[in-house]
């Protein structure tokens, strides 16, 4: 099966607000994907049920093969849009933390990219910035050798130089067999990096197509695109 | 996977609990020596109002320990489930069942050290002043009783309501928080009416089993009667009971965190 | 020659006219090795599959040509390169007479201005 991810009729509804609504779509292996739509339009709720932390109304995730449980969880390297690493913890604690729970996770990389950023490894983690912390956890999560990553946000409340980082490393990153799955409004600094993109509006999925598909038929950078199907 | 997540459940926790330890092991020093250097008709009203506090502190000071205990390890469940911090424990390969046991076992961990340590430094405080007598006393008055026998089941009984209890309690504040959790917005309230709903349910069943057993009939004891032998009995049933409820605490934790998940 | 991409267009489309100038203009060398997919796609900040795409077109016109085990390296058909330099010479050229079109010059005053700036400069 050469399908990495499949989306079946997913519904999630919390009380009486529909979340998301019959989400259905497929990713191959080897994508960078965009999921993209206005703020509250089920982008996080997509991916907190990827990652099982949320349980979908009705419909199902499949991943490699398996419903979203702790096997899909191994294959799954997840970066939330906030932080969640233990703040009483050194860095270097975090990183032998992911060692130990995950069997991809490669120590050296991480320890490197930290060297590149000029963060230091004994450093507690409460003691850092926001901005360094989420660079932390970007790097903890990139590297892991998994099969999907799911990216929530990751440059939002960055700043050009770390946007233009983060960017740096999903592409170097990348990999045939892996595929990456970046949720973001903010579409203009990361078009050039998406192989696909997926609208989604108000808990409905709206289109899905190639990044080239768009700018050869609409003769418009996905941005402007994006722009026109959402129109307030 | 087990070992690891109680490896790191201990690490969050012992930076707590050891803080709280030494304090108390600073008081005990404290009262240990204030009991030794002021005597007890000591006509130094300085010094004997210092012993008083101090011992006040200490008794103040062992309550709060045991309440500690409690509020540390219902925080740290707290968070790790429900927190930020539960976006890290519920995206790691591990399976809910392991999670929730290393969260009973580092509880019952940490209550059988409190016990130890409240008890080391009770005896340290009461050594050298009849402690050997008290239990001496104890073992003649044991030995004089009529049903040895019944005597060994109390004790066993009772070591094993003493484990239980560690158990028991923590895994009622889980399973209240697992209820909780199903409120979404409202889960720390819902969380409390949980406890107190798991409580008052629990009390009236036990006062109806009680009843219905004949426990409150005065016409069961008479005065050669083994008192102890229907304690025992008793014991043994409480046991069983609470050991179901503990069991079905356990479900309902491992259900709701397990099926009914929904992190904001 | 930097990855100026413009955002309305298909990028494969423009990766593929900057490595042919690049690979022109001799700042990839005749036969040189060329960087490898994850690396032009880095430096580039676009996605490695459709720089894979850019190059794969460049195979299939010749203009490169890929060992398994090595890498990706310019092809050594010096005619090839010169051809390819003319075909988007004059293409420049054709766009730009159209341009002085568009102002009102003809061919042959835009031919005259052409010849007078460069004298000029010469002097």
């Amino acid at each position: 099966m050469s399908c990495l991810l499949e989306c079946r009729s997913i519904t999630k509804k919390f009380g009486t607000f529909c979340a998301l609504s019959d989400i259905n779509f497929t990713i191959e292996r080897g994508r960078i994907v965009g999921l993209l739509g206005p703020n509250g339009s089920g982008k996080s709720t997509f991916i907190k049920i990827a990652n099982g932390l949320l349980t979908p109304t009705s419909g199902e995730i499949i991943i490699n093969g398996s419903s979203v449980g702790t096997e899909t969880k191994k294959m799954v390297s997840y970066l939330p849009e906030r932080t969640y690493l233990n703040n009483w913890m050194k860095v270097s604690e975090m990183i032998a933390y992911f060692s130990d729970f995950y069997d991809d996770f490669d120590k050296n990389k991480a320890y490197e990219m930290l060297q590149r950023l000029g963060i230091s490894p004994d450093a507690k983690l409460k003691t850092l910035s926001k901005g360094t912390k989420e660079k932390v956890q970007l790097i903890l999560v990139m590297s892991r050798n998994a099969d999907i990553y799911l990216l929530d946000e990751p440059i939002g409340g960055v700043d050009p130089a770390a946007r233009d980082y983060i960017l740096n490393t999903i592409i170097t990153n990348y990999n045939e067999n892996s595929s990456v799955i970046i949720s973001t409004h903010l579409i203009s600094d990361i078009e050039q990096v998406l192989d696909d993109v997926i609208f989604i509006k108000n808990g409905h999925l709206v289109l899905t197509s190639s990044v080239e598909d768009i700018r050869m038929n609409q003769e418009k950078s996905i941005d402007a695109y994006f722009r026109e199907v959402f129109r307030c | 996977m087990l070992g690891k997540v109680f490896k790191y459940d201990f690490k969050a926790t012992v930076r707590y609990f050891v803080p709280m330890y030494v304090i108390l092991a600073v008081l005990t020093v404290f009262n240990k020596l204030f009991m030794e250097l002021v005597p007890y008709n000591n006509k130094n009203y300085v010094a004997t109002s210092f012993k008083t506090a101090f011992l006040v502190f200490y008794i103040i000071s062992l309550v709060c320990v045991f309440l500690l205990t409690y509020v540390f390890l219902t925080i740290h469940f707290y968070k790790r489930m429900t927190g930020d911090e539960a976006y890290l424990t519920f995206t790691l390969p591990i399976k809910i069942t392991t999670q929730i046991n290393a969260k009973v076992y580092i509880a019952a961990f940490w209550s059988f050290i409190t016990s130890l340590v409240v008890g080391i430094s009770f005896l340290i405080l009461a050594a050298g002043h009849g402690i050997i007598d008290f239990f001496g006393k104890i073992c003649s008055l044991i030995q004089s009783y009529q049903y040895s026998g019944s005597i060994i089941i109390f004790i066993i009984l009772f070591i094993l309501a003493c484990i239980l209890s560690m158990f028991y309690s923590f895994l009622m504040i889980y399973a209240a928080i697992s209820v909780g959790h199903l409120f979404g917005k409202y889960r720390i309230i819902g969380a409390v009416g949980a406890y107190m709903g798991f409580y008052t349910i629990l009390q009236v069943i036990s006062i109806l089993i009680m009843s219905v057993s004949g426990f409150f009939r005065y016409s069961n004891y008479r005065n050669d009667f083994d008192f102890l032998r229907f304690f025992n009995g008793y014991m043994f049933y409480s046991l069983v009971f609470s050991t179901i409820v503990t069991v079905i605490y356990y479900i309902i934790t491992v259900y709701v965190f397990g099926k009914k998940l929904n992190l904001e | 020659m930097t990855w100026n991409l413009k955002s309305n267009q298909p990028i494969y489309t423009q990766l593929l006219e900057t490595i042919q100038i690049r690979i022109i203009s001799g700042f990839y060398p005749v036969g040189g090795k060329l960087p490898s997919v994850r690396e032009l796609a880095a430096e580039a900040a676009v996605n490695p599959n459709t720089m894979q795409k850019a190059l794969s077109e460049l195979e299939r016109s010749g203009l490169i040509h890929s060992q398994r085990t090595t890498g990706r390296f310019i092809t050594e058909d010096t005619v090839m390169i010169r051809k390819l330099r003319e075909d988007i010479a004059r293409e420049h050229i054709e766009k730009f007479f159209k341009s002085m079109e568009q102002i009102g010059f003809t061919n042959e005053e835009t031919e005259e201005l052409i010849i007078a700036i460069t004298r000029r400069e010469e002097v």
